[in-house]
């Protein structure tokens, strides 16, 4: 595994296109992903990816072997998103600075190699994703499936199941405090208790 | 220990429903511990997981790549070629001109347009006055490219990367900048292109005067006319652009504030921080003292210079007092 990204990783610095090529689709959603997270306009995300992958590859004989390349990758991204967000700052108001201030201070902890190494950015999201869904008990997997793929509200839900909404609620608010707990050693299983407690709100 | 929130506060973060006033209170709870931070940005991680799906979906990986792909396949022309093709045109017209028999041969001689290029590198800038008295400050990896004479109906330069122009009036001889996917027409006025080759973005911002700007494809049509504070974006990608009211003299505040340092040791840096933002800057370790740096500042926090201080060169360590306006670096 390892020794196959090695090998990518030279050969993008020769200027294999097609080994950027694979580099370009692994990592592409990955990267618009965990901008989307960040900054709010979808589009203009997809901008600062896609200029963060022109300067990786117009600087790639600087790039290093193994994670490094994609800690320099983030890093092109951040330094894209920092004058993005000052260019954005001078043209609103001061409606917006705490939002910024919030954004900023989420690049910077990304910007340490142990935070972005430790997070899910790092992993075979594809994988993960398939697999927490598999560990929710099955209640939770219902509620999941139910809200996110037929988008249902809360109250739906609760009568679908035939329970009430306030039990729904009262279940939300325990998961919470679950989750909190094992959120210290990034159990991401019960992380995804959270996210639909977080679509189960709209 | 991570420090007691409402959960509500959080889940709007991550939904993006925050206020102001609600920002600002997270943004508290943040800096109050890294904890804080730690759960958070984990409970973002959980949350951007669960949306995979559709945001794998919504990237347009392919289209992406395949954009990618084109633009990389597109030689850009390289300086040479342009300064020859750009030569070629006016050779051209010269010719006609000659033929025509606008000019008499000794004068034609004189009048081939000879063109100078300025280029700056990395934390670099030039100032110039061209030959009609136009005032250029060149940013940083920028290149332009002017005659030496403006002897033609219009004043043309070319650039590539940022500049801010300072032009003198001359309404019977517009001055041109062509920065590749548009050019700017103006009589006489003072504004500040951003055209790097590698942005997808291009900006135009005028602060005085009056300025047009015309597509270079489709008939040179004009696309925009810019009034004072106005600010152009292009994308140059899909072609699309659109006009905002900006701070134009925060855009031009780099040719005015920049703190550019050039390969100088860790000491002088702190003395030149120290100069810029008139904090006492203390360094406590002789084994670092040594570090060469090069950094351009334009208005960044110190904070976000010395962390950056701190990635490059990991062993460099620093605490900063606000309130007492004092940085120790170890």
């Amino acid at each position: 595994m390892k020794n196959e990204n090695e090998c990518m990783y030279n050969a993008i610095r020769k200027g294999n296109l097609k080994a950027f090529e694979s580099f370009y689709l692994k990592y592409q959603p990955r990267l618009f992903a965990y901008g989307v997270g960040i900054l709010n306009d979808e589009d203009d995300v997809m901008d600062l990816v896609q200029e963060s992958f022109i300067s990786f590859w117009e600087n790639r004989e600087h790039i290093l072997t193994d994670f490094s390349v994609i800690a320099y990758l983030y890093k092109i991204f951040h330094s894209k998103c920092n004058k993005y967000m000052r260019m954005n700052a001078v043209v609103t108001d001061f409606s917006h600075l705490s939002e910024l201030k919030i954004q900023e201070i989420e690049i910077s902890y990304y910007n340490n190699d142990d935070n972005l190494l430790g997070s899910i950015y790092m992993h075979d999201l594809e994988e993960l994703y398939e697999k927490s869904i598999d560990k929710l008990p099955e209640q939770c997997r219902e509620i999941f499936v139910l809200n996110k793929q037929e988008d249902m509200r809360s109250a739906d839900i609760a009568s679908k199941l035939g329970i009430s909404v306030r039990t729904v609620e009262n279940q939300i608010y325990r998961a919470i405090r679950i989750v909190r707990e094992e959120m210290k050693g990034y159990a991401l299983p019960s992380a995804m208790l959270i996210m639909m407690l977080v679509n189960i709100f709209k | 220990m991570i420090t007691n929130i409402d959960n509500v506060l959080l889940i709007k973060y991550l939904r993006k429903e925050l206020n102001e006033a609600e920002s600002q209170r997270v943004v508290d709870w943040l800096q109050a511990k890294d904890e804080n931070k730690n759960f958070l940005f984990g409970l973002k991680e959980a949350y951007m997981l669960s949306r995979w799906e559709e945001l794998r979906d919504k990237a347009g990986t392919v289209n992406g790549w395949n954009e990618l792909k084109q633009s990389l396949g597109e030689k850009r022309p390289s300086p040479l070629k342009k300064y020859l093709r750009v030569g070629l045109q006016y050779a051209a017209v010269l010719v006609l001109l000659f033929a025509t028999g606008f000019y008499i041969h000794n004068l034609l001689q004189k009048q081939q347009p000879q063109y100078s290029m300025v280029e700056t590198a990395s934390g670099q800038q030039s100032t110039l006055t061209l030959n009609d008295g136009t005032k250029v400050k060149l940013n940083q990896n920028s290149k332009l490219i002017y005659p030496k004479n403006f002897n033609q109906d219009t004043r043309n330069v070319t650039l590539q990367g940022e500049a801010y122009f300072e032009v003198t009036h001359n309404a019977k001889k517009p001055f041109m900048v062509n920065v590749g996917c548009y050019t700017v027409k103006v009589l006489g006025t003072k504004f500040d292109v951003n055209a790097y080759s590698g942005d997808i973005y291009s900006y135009t911002s005028l602060k005085e005067g009056k300025v047009l700007i015309i597509d270079n494809n489709e008939g040179h049509k004009v696309l925009s006319e810019l009034k004072p504070g106005n600010q152009l974006g292009y994308n140059r990608r899909t072609g699309d652009y659109s006009v905002k009211t900006v701070d134009i003299d925060a855009i031009a505040d780099w040719s005015l504030n920049q703190l550019v340092i050039r390969n100088e040791k860790l000491g002088t840096v702190a003395d030149m921080l120290s100069g810029k933002y008139g904090y006492t800057i203390d360094v406590n370790n002789c084994k670092i003292g040594n570090l060469v740096y090069n950094i351009t500042i334009e208005k960044e926090p110190l904070d976000e210079i010395l962390s950056d201080i701190h990635c490059v060169t990991p062993q460099v360590h620093y605490y900063i007092d606000h309130e007492k306006k004092w940085v120790i670096i170890k």
